[in-house]
């Protein structure tokens, strides 16, 4: 790598694929990484001590982790349950289950609840406070939709779903009896990551065929029109164009602009304002599976490893998961960004 | 003859002396309650009445009711938190320490009775999800007539369990297919499953199922060992519990019991066919010969042996197949104009499904523990096998006003068996050791530490080698 002095390894990291990276919302330095190898680990991932403060066994590979504050964090994944994580007493404790995987989740602030999707078609809320003993559910709400969910965000009130066969469903958590909008994916393959701006005036997604769309939430004409959608994570090899999904897409908090990761091993930044590529970080030995900004935007967490997009052949000759840290300096901030 | 006096005079004094003492202890602890009344009054010299609450302690032990004396007397919860704590540190499945687990019951081996004989057939068509009067059965057995069906003394190990014919499956079959213990060794799936586009998943291998599903599961409570021998008790036919597969036959009247066959001609009917064609039924279930229904003082346990299973296996029987749930929403790839190749190919189910919906088979539905979860879910790692690298550092005697740390090495789990190695020594807060024993513990500590981590290299070196 180029600029090594800019990227750290994590100590101990998961032994099979990283489904999910996150960090902390107020703390700099603390993430969550959810693995198939069945456990959630929860890094300091300061600069002098990059250490496991904690890890949390589960029964089945977990897929999805979210924060809800800096001492609280929630799992869920194959064994179809979602747990509450105590980062500081290291006690799991179960909230209730889906009837099928748990593929996403996020933590509304607004509401004080967590919010889970799952390929069982449902959108679940979770109360964590309203049962905190293990005989009853804490499910407070369930939404069917049309389709498995894949991947859903939410920016303030709005959650916005992407699920299989293309759909996307944006709501308002604060009337989930029916979406405020249905929409069908501008790319035509399937959807594999999305993220929502921090201003909260729409989301990127992505898909398994090296593309970024741009999309807002305001349904007038004029709003509408300023969608687009671009290739990424593409190489061209004797003729051959190779394509690479892009696993995941997460925007800067400050600044506006996102990163994106590919199955190709790089991580972009990209300024959608005016769609530009901002920097393209150095390939990296695996594919990038899951990356998270943190509260204060001066770092990048990526899951370094296989991401089974090409079967069992691939599995053999990846290497070792990991987790890097990358610090960020001057290129996450748009060209002429007010300020210093 | 002094000396004789002496003895018994000397001997009655230190009686006497021995009970003054007790009488004053006992007085001694009624005045002032049990606890850590004592060592505030005596080591401390504060009289508990001037501290009703004690400082510097771990929450919940400020008071003076709780009473440790060894093991005993300590509360409830922290002792269910401590298994909680271990479990987790050694990686063992939840309530493996903590819900101690039910001894095995016990079998005797003796003759069954025709009443036993029938309810344990009865017990295994539910079982097999074949209890449906329905004919079907028959006459999807060729093999009924020259009764090969069912194989009477075929190894455990070769068994099994057919898959039932799709016409019959109003039960559904209460445990995912059970493979060979050699295969599950290896972790490989079973074989008759169809193989996945997406190639096989990084998860561990689906479950199999330790004991034949016939036999009540270990942990599972209330399943007795038979009943004492009813009168009338057959003759040393078939033997009281056979693996499901190898049912026992038929009870006709007449019946007798065919000579069992070489034990490599058994083996090999099962063993020699992996794959069960799905129309594989036990010869036992002619229509017309069903049997009369279970002796009523049969019943629940059978019932139950069957239902618990039923119930616990209703989450993790998914599809081998992946199925669209909307096959109108199904996705194709569009045409593409230039040379492109796509590394992942597939519209309709992404990577982490198409990994999770095959494992997902073996991802249990964690409602609770499951204290009979076979360990062979856990993938096998070097690192399951010794995981002993790891020190940690308590802080301990809270009372003192120095803190004191005391640092453990915590057990060793090598090859599922525990070795309880804790090597105490005391450190001060700045990590010097202060005294000679503490250095000759440090030294103690290191030399079996080393002696673990070379313990531990070479059960690793022997898995590569093994793998």
């Amino acid at each position: 790598m180029a600029d090594d002095h800019n990227t750290t390894t994590l100590p101990s990291p998961p032994f099979d694929s990283i489904s999910s990276v996150r960090y902390a919302p107020v703390h700099p330095d603390r993430l969550l990484v959810a693995s198939w190898d069945t456990t959630v680990r929860y890094y300091d991932t300061s600069d002098a001590s990059p250490e496991v403060k904690a890890k949390f066994d589960h029964r089945a590979a977990v897929l999805a982790c979210t924060f809800s504050d800096d001492v609280r964090g929630y799992s869920g994944g194959l064994d179809t349950s979602v747990r509450q994580l105590d980062l500081t007493t290291e006690n799991i404790s179960y909230l209730g289950q889906h009837s099928d995987s748990i593929s996403c989740m996020t933590w509304s602030r607004e509401q004080n609840s967590l919010i889970t999707g799952s390929w069982d078609r449902t959108i679940r809320f979770w109360d964590p406070r309203s049962a905190p003993n293990q005989t009853s559910s804490c499910q407070t709400q369930s939404h069917t939709t049309p389709e498995r969910i894949y991947h859903l965000d939410l920016i303030n009130n709005t959650l916005v779903v992407a699920m299989a066969s293309r759909l996307f469903h944006i709501y308002d958590i604060r009337n989930m009896s029916s979406p405020s909008q249905q929409r069908e994916s501008s790319l035509k393959y399937m959807t594999r990551s999305l993220a929502c701006m921090p201003d909260g005036q729409g989301y990127a997604t992505a898909s398994t065929e090296g593309r970024i769309a741009v999309e807002y939430f305001d349904p007038s004409p004029e709003a509408q029109e300023k969608k687009y959608a671009f290739k990424c994570h593409r190489q061209t090899i004797s003729d051959v164009d190779h394509v690479w999904p892009v696993n995941a897409l997460a925007f800067h908090p400050k600044y506006n602009t996102f990163a994106s990761a590919g199955s190709d091993g790089t991580v972009s930044i990209w300024d959608h304002k005016v769609k530009k590529r901002l920097r393209q970080y150095p390939k990296l030995s695996n594919p990038v599976s899951s990356i998270a900004f943190n509260s204060d935007g001066s770092k990048l967490a990526m899951g370094v490893c296989y991401t089974w997009d090409e079967g069992e052949s691939g599995a053999r000759s990846a290497q070792q998961p990991m987790v890097v840290i990358r610090k960020l300096g001057e290129e996450v901030k748009p060209k002429g960004w007010p300020g210093n | 003859m002094v000396f004789p006096l002496l003895v018994p005079s000397v001997a009655l004094t230190l009686l006497g002396f021995t009970l003054l003492v007790l009488v004053l202890q006992l007085e001694f602890e009624d005045e002032l309650g049990g606890g850590r009344t004592a060592p505030i009054q005596q080591a401390h010299k504060i009289e508990p009445a001037n501290l009703p609450r004690i400082e510097i302690v771990l929450p919940g032990r400020d008071g003076y009711e709780v009473e440790i004396f060894g093991m005993e007397g300590i509360p409830a919860p922290d002792v269910a938190d401590y298994k909680r704590s271990e479990e987790i540190e050694l990686g063992l499945p939840a309530g493996s320490i903590s819900c101690q687990q039910a001894k095995r019951p016990k079998f005797d081996n003796r003759p069954m009775s025709e009443d036993e004989l029938k309810a344990q057939l009865e017990a295994h068509k539910v079982l097999m999800g074949l209890n449906n009067p329905e004919p079907s059965a028959s006459s999807t057995t060729p093999d009924n007539s020259s009764g090969n069906g069912a194989v009477y003394g075929a190894p455990a190990q070769t068994y099994a369990v057919p898959m039932p014919p799709p016409s019959a499956m109003s039960p559904p079959p209460p445990f995912p297919p059970v493979m060979s213990p050699s295969s599950m060794m290896l972790g490989q799936p079973p074989s008759f499953l169809p193989p996945f586009p997406g190639g096989l998943p990084p998860g561990p291998p689906p479950p199999g199922f330790p004991f034949p599903p016939g036999f009540p599961p270990p942990g599972a409570p209330g399943a007795p060992p038979f009943p004492p021998p009813l009168p009338g008790a057959r003759p040393p036919f078939p033997p009281p519990f056979l693996p499901p597969g190898a049912s026992p036959p038929p009870v006709f009247p007449g019946f007798s019991p065919p000579p069992p066959g070489p034990p490599g001609s058994a083996g090999g009917v099962l063993g020699a066919s992996p794959p069960p064609s799905p129309n594989f039924v036990p010869a036992s279930t002619n229509a017309g010969q069903q049997p009369p229904a279970l002796a009523p003082s049969l019943q629940p346990v059978f019932i139950r042996s069957v239902q618990v299973p039923q119930g616990h296996a209703q989450g993790q029987l998914k599809p081998p197949q992946l199925t669209l749930p909307n096959p109108a929403l199904k996705q194709t790839l569009p045409e593409v104009k230039t040379p492109t190749e796509l590394k992942w190919t597939d519209p309709n189910f992404s990577p982490a499904q198409i990994n999770g919906g095959s494992t997902s088979a073996s991802a249990v539905t964690a409602s609770g523990p499951a204290p009979d979860e076979p360990r062979s879910k856990k993938r096998a790692r070097a690192g399951t096998f010794c995981r002993c690298a790891d020190i940690k550092c308590w802080k301990t005697w809270p009372h003192q006003s120095v803190p004191f740390y005391r640092f453990f090495l915590i057990p060793a789990v090598i090859d599922q068996m525990l070795i309880p190695f804790h090597v105490p020594f005391i450190l001060t807060p700045h990590k010097k050791i202060i005294n000679q024993r503490s250095r000759l513990c440090v030294r103690v500590f290191s030399f079996f530490y080393g002696l673990l981590l070379e313990l531990g290299a070479r059960l690793r070196a022997k898995d590569e080698a093994v793998s």
